[in-house]
This record gives structure tokens, C-alpha cells and sequence, in this order.
């Protein structure tokens, strides 16, 4: 097993308030974290930091033992939680798009997963809907053969059917080599793919563990844990 | 897409009111030039001024490549999640910036020539039509004065590559450390104007001092073969800012790749 992301007391800090306050984490290749809690706990502000939108304010991390930089957008592959593509794109333009910038998209791959999604290459961003932008913009983020695929609320307004399916991808797409940390507050719907959790509030890790030991040792299902952790909190 | 559809409009609102604008033309050159109907004046006016205005405003536009859109906007999670150094980025915008006002720019020239063409012949002593006369200043620009022209070509491809550094560096240096959007251009803003003033002010006491100009030979008149002066281009003063905006450019690369963050 070889370490994919490591994070040493990373800290983040918008003026006075401590977006993040000192995370520690280690996810190992073949890996599925979901990163799970309340609005404004951080989560997002972690995804964004190794995704290379955002700088920390301290600590560290490294990308396959590479530090944050040009180095590490080359394998992190990352999905935000909304739209970053342009209204006029098709989505053939995406697809473009994506494969002039990162050596490892694979074209043939999105082509087949558009079909997948039931997505036709002529729409545009702007007559699409939120859940066919989610499953566009899920298309191009595993299209890469990343090493670390961040995807922040994949599942957020999106209908039953299409969080399915994406669901599924996300299952096809696992490889034994790369590792995906899913943020989400719909923990019900994916907590059956997660090989690990972290749960995180007010920018600390107040939880962290295998998910089926924490199944095991707590008797409970992750999302009845998220809700006993964060109902009181 | 969206840009290029922005300058297809452009383009064809040029078209349209030049058009209009050739025909008030030539129908007051049949008649009489100096008593052209006023709403025929208009046109050609408006025409004239919106095709000379026009460059000058995207002149400044584009320079910069639209960075300012590129660190506001959603759309720049895309660019600052590719593995680019900040120099790519920030340079390819710039060529992008420089197609777009060429895009632009030529055929606002164009057009503007063929006014010239229809207007001239009427206001001076030869006896030329308006195809001939159309023929003589394309003669004049590309043949007989092709030095001068293409050594101010240059100076003006020198400029857009300052001023666009300039202001880059001004957005990109305060989008850095300013995170409210109002403050950060306002401080763009100041610190631009700060630097090309004092760029221009030592620059030109060093040429002053040192009597290093660059003289662009005279141009030969278009109709009467009269001759404009000599312009004297203060070399240190250019020297100075291409200095100052190679230096820049490594800057904001810099902070582009380091600092920059949504």
C-alpha cells in the first residue's frame, strides 16, 4: 500500500476564523474517505486546498510524496460543488477542453461515459440542468487517470436516478492505484462505497477510522453515527 | 465561443453603421460635402467615432487577456486547477488578448480607410476618385512608407504588451492579498497609474539626459507629398518599460502560481 495523500497540521485561516484548524490525514492507494459534516465545518475548504484553488495558511501536504504545486495538479483530479464550466461549452467543448490541458484525460473513456450519462456531446452547458451538469463536469473529473479524484458534494441536487448513476461511476471508475475522498451530506446514499470516514467540524477532525470497524465497533451505520455525532454538536 | 460571438457583434454593428455612414458619404460628395444633411452627418459621425473609439477601448481590454475575469469568476476553478506555471497562463492570455484587438483593430482600420478614400479626394486639390484614392493610401502605408509604418507597429505591439503586464500585475497583485473585488481594483487601478507615471517621468529624464532618441523617418503626405516632422521616440523611456514589464510579468506569473487562490 503506498501513501496517496498526506496531510500534516494543515491549517487554514480566512482573517479570524479558522476555516481549518491543524488536519491530520493519511489516505492509502485503493481507498474510498468520505469526508463528512455540517455546513461550514471545512470540508469544502480542505478539497480546494489540494486541489490547488486555495493556499493554506500553515501545515503541509503531499501528493504521492510531491508537495503542493504544479506537480500535484498534474494527479488530483478534482469535481467542485458547482458549475466552473463555461455556459457556452458543449460538451464536446469540455471534453476538448480537459484533454489539451491534462495529459492523463482520456478521451474515449469521457465519450463513453457521456453515453453513459445519457449526455449528448451538442448540449450546452447553459440548456443543461443542474444533474446533467453534475454528471458532465463527474464525466471530465474521471475521464483523468488521476491519482487522487477529490469530488465535493457529488450528489448535491441531484434526482434519485442520477445519484445512481453516479454512484455507479464512481464504482467503475476505483482503481486499486489512485484514492477518492467524497465530501457529502447525503452520507445514506454512497456510505455502502466508503472505505474510510472522517468526520470534521468547526475545522478540526473529530473522527476518523475504517467505516466497516466503525460499523462494528459503534453499532451503527455511518450515516446514523453522523447524525448521533453532529445532532448534538 | 463567447468571446468570439462579442467580437462578431462588434464586427457587424461596425458594418452596419459604417455602410450607412459610406452612403451619407457619397451621397453629400455627390452633392455637396459641406452642406451634408445633418442626420446624414450623424451617421458618419457616429460611424467614424464608434470605429475609431472602439480599438482604443479594447486596446486596453484586451491587453490584459481578461485576467481580471479569470481570477473573479467561477469558471477559474478550471484554470487554476490545470498543471500550468503561471507564465503559461498569463501568456497565453495575452496572445489571446492580442488575436482579439487584432480582431478588432484591422478591420475598424479598414473601414476607417475607406472613409478616408470617399472623404479625402473632396478636400484636397487632386483629382482623384474615391478607388484610386483608396489605392493611393494602401500604396502610401505598405509600399512607400513601410518602414515608418511597421517601426510604429511595433512600438504599438511593445505598448500593448506594457500596458497589459502593467495591469495584470495590478489585478493580480491585489486579487493576492486584497480578497474584497471594489478594494482590489481600486487599488489596480492606483497602483498602474503610480507605476507608468514614474516609468514615464525617469525614462524620459534618462533620454533627456543622454539624448538617446529613436527617430521614425518622416512619412510622405498622402495627397500632396507633404512631409509630417520626425518623431522622436525617447529610447529609455521604452527600454525602461519593457524592463519594468518583464519584470512584472515574472511577477504576477509568480503570485499567479503562488498566491492566487478563490
Amino acid at each position: 500500500m503506498s501513501v496517496i495523500l498526506e496531510t500534516s497540521k494543515l491549517k487554514k485561516n480566512f482573517y479570524a476564523k479558522h476555516a481549518l484548524r491543524g488536519i491530520d490525514l493519511k489516505l492509502e492507494n485503493g481507498r474510498i474517505l468520505g469526508l463528512m459534516g455540517p455546513n461550514g465545518s471545512g470540508k469544502t475548504t480542505f478539497l480546494k486546498i489540494i486541489a490547488g484553488l486555495q493556499k493554506s495558511s500553515g501545515g503541509t501536504f503531499t501528493v504521492n510524496g510531491k508537495p503542493a504545486g504544479y506537480e500535484t495538479k498534474k494527479t488530483v483530479s478534482f469535481l467542485p460543488d458547482k458549475n466552473t464550466l463555461y455556459p457556452w461549452m458543449s460538451s464536446m467543448d469540455a471534453i476538448d477542453f480537459y484533454a489539451d490541458f491534462f495529459e492523463d484525460f482520456d478521451r474515449n473513456k469521457a465519450i463513453d461515459m457521456l453515453s453513459f450519462m445519457k449526455l449528448e456531446k451538442t448540449d450546452k452547458v447553459k440548456a443543461m440542468s443542474k444533474g446533467m451538469i453534475e454528471k458532465l463536469n463527474l464525466t471530465l473529473a474521471f475521464s483523468r487517470r488521476a491519482s487522487l479524484f477529490l469530488l465535493d458534494e457529488p450528489l448535491g441536487g441531484v434526482d434519485p436516478v442520477s445519484r445512481e448513476r453516479i454512484v455507479s461511476t464512481i464504482i467503475k471508475t476505483w482503481t486499486e492505484d489512485s484514492a477518492i475522498i467524497i465530501s457529502t451530506h447525503l452520507v445514506n446514499d454512497v456510505e455502502q462505497i466508503f472505505n474510510d470516514v472522517a468526520f470534521i467540524d468547526d475545522g478540526e477532525l473529530i473522527l476518523t477510522g475504517d467505516a466497516e470497524a466503525l460499523r462494528i465497533e459503534r453499532g451503527k451505520s455511518i450515516d446514523q453515527l453522523y447524525l448521533e455525532i453532529f445532532a448534538n454538536r | 465561443m463567447g468571446r468570439k460571438k462579442n467580437v462578431l457583434l462588434l464586427l457587424a454593428i461596425f458594418g452596419i453603421l459604417n455602410v450607412i455612414a459610406y452612403a451619407a458619404e457619397i451621397g453629400g460628395t455627390i452633392t455637396d460635402i459641406n452642406h451634408m444633411n445633418s442626420m446624414l452627418g450623424f451617421w458618419v459621425v457616429n460611424a467614424i467615432g464608434a470605429t475609431s473609439i472602439a480599438p482604443i477601448v479594447m486596446f486596453f481590454l484586451c491587453s490584459t487577456g481578461h485576467v481580471s475575469e479569470l481570477l473573479y469568476k467561477d469558471s477559474s476553478y478550471l484554470m487554476l486547477t490545470v498543471p500550468r506555471h503561471g507564465w503559461e497562463i498569463l501568456g497565453g492570455r495575452f496572445i489571446a488578448g492580442l488575436v482579439e484587438f487584432l480582431a478588432c483593430a484591422i478591420p475598424a482600420g479598414f473601414l476607417l480607410s475607406i472613409h478616408a478614400a470617399i472623404l479625402l479626394p473632396t478636400l484636397s486639390s487632386d483629382r482623384v476618385n474615391p478607388l484610386m484614392a483608396f489605392a493611393r493610401i494602401y500604396q502610401q502605408v505598405f509600399i512607400v512608407n513601410f518602414v515608418p509604418v511597421a517601426q510604429i507597429l511595433l512600438l504599438g505591439l511593445c505598448a500593448f504588451a506594457i500596458v497589459g503586464t502593467f495591469l495584470n500585475f495590478a489585478v493580480v497583485a491585489s486579487r493576492s492579498f486584497v480578497k474584497n473585488k471594489g478594494i482590489a481594483t481600486a487599488v489596480s487601478i492606483a497602483v498602474f497609474i503610480t507605476v507608468i507615471n514614474l516609468a514615464t517621468q525617469w525614462g524620459g529624464k534618462f533620454s533627456n539626459n543622454f539624448n538617446w532618441y529613436w527617430n521614425i523617418d518622416s512619412f510622405s503626405g498622402l495627397m500632396n507629398n507633404g512631409h509630417m516632422p520626425t518623431m522622436a521616440i525617447p529610447i529609455a523611456s521604452v527600454l525602461f518599460f519593457l524592463a519594468i514589464a518583464a519584470a512584472l510579468f515574472a511577477a504576477a506569473s509568480w503570485l499567479m502560481e503562488k498566491k492566487v487562490e478563490l
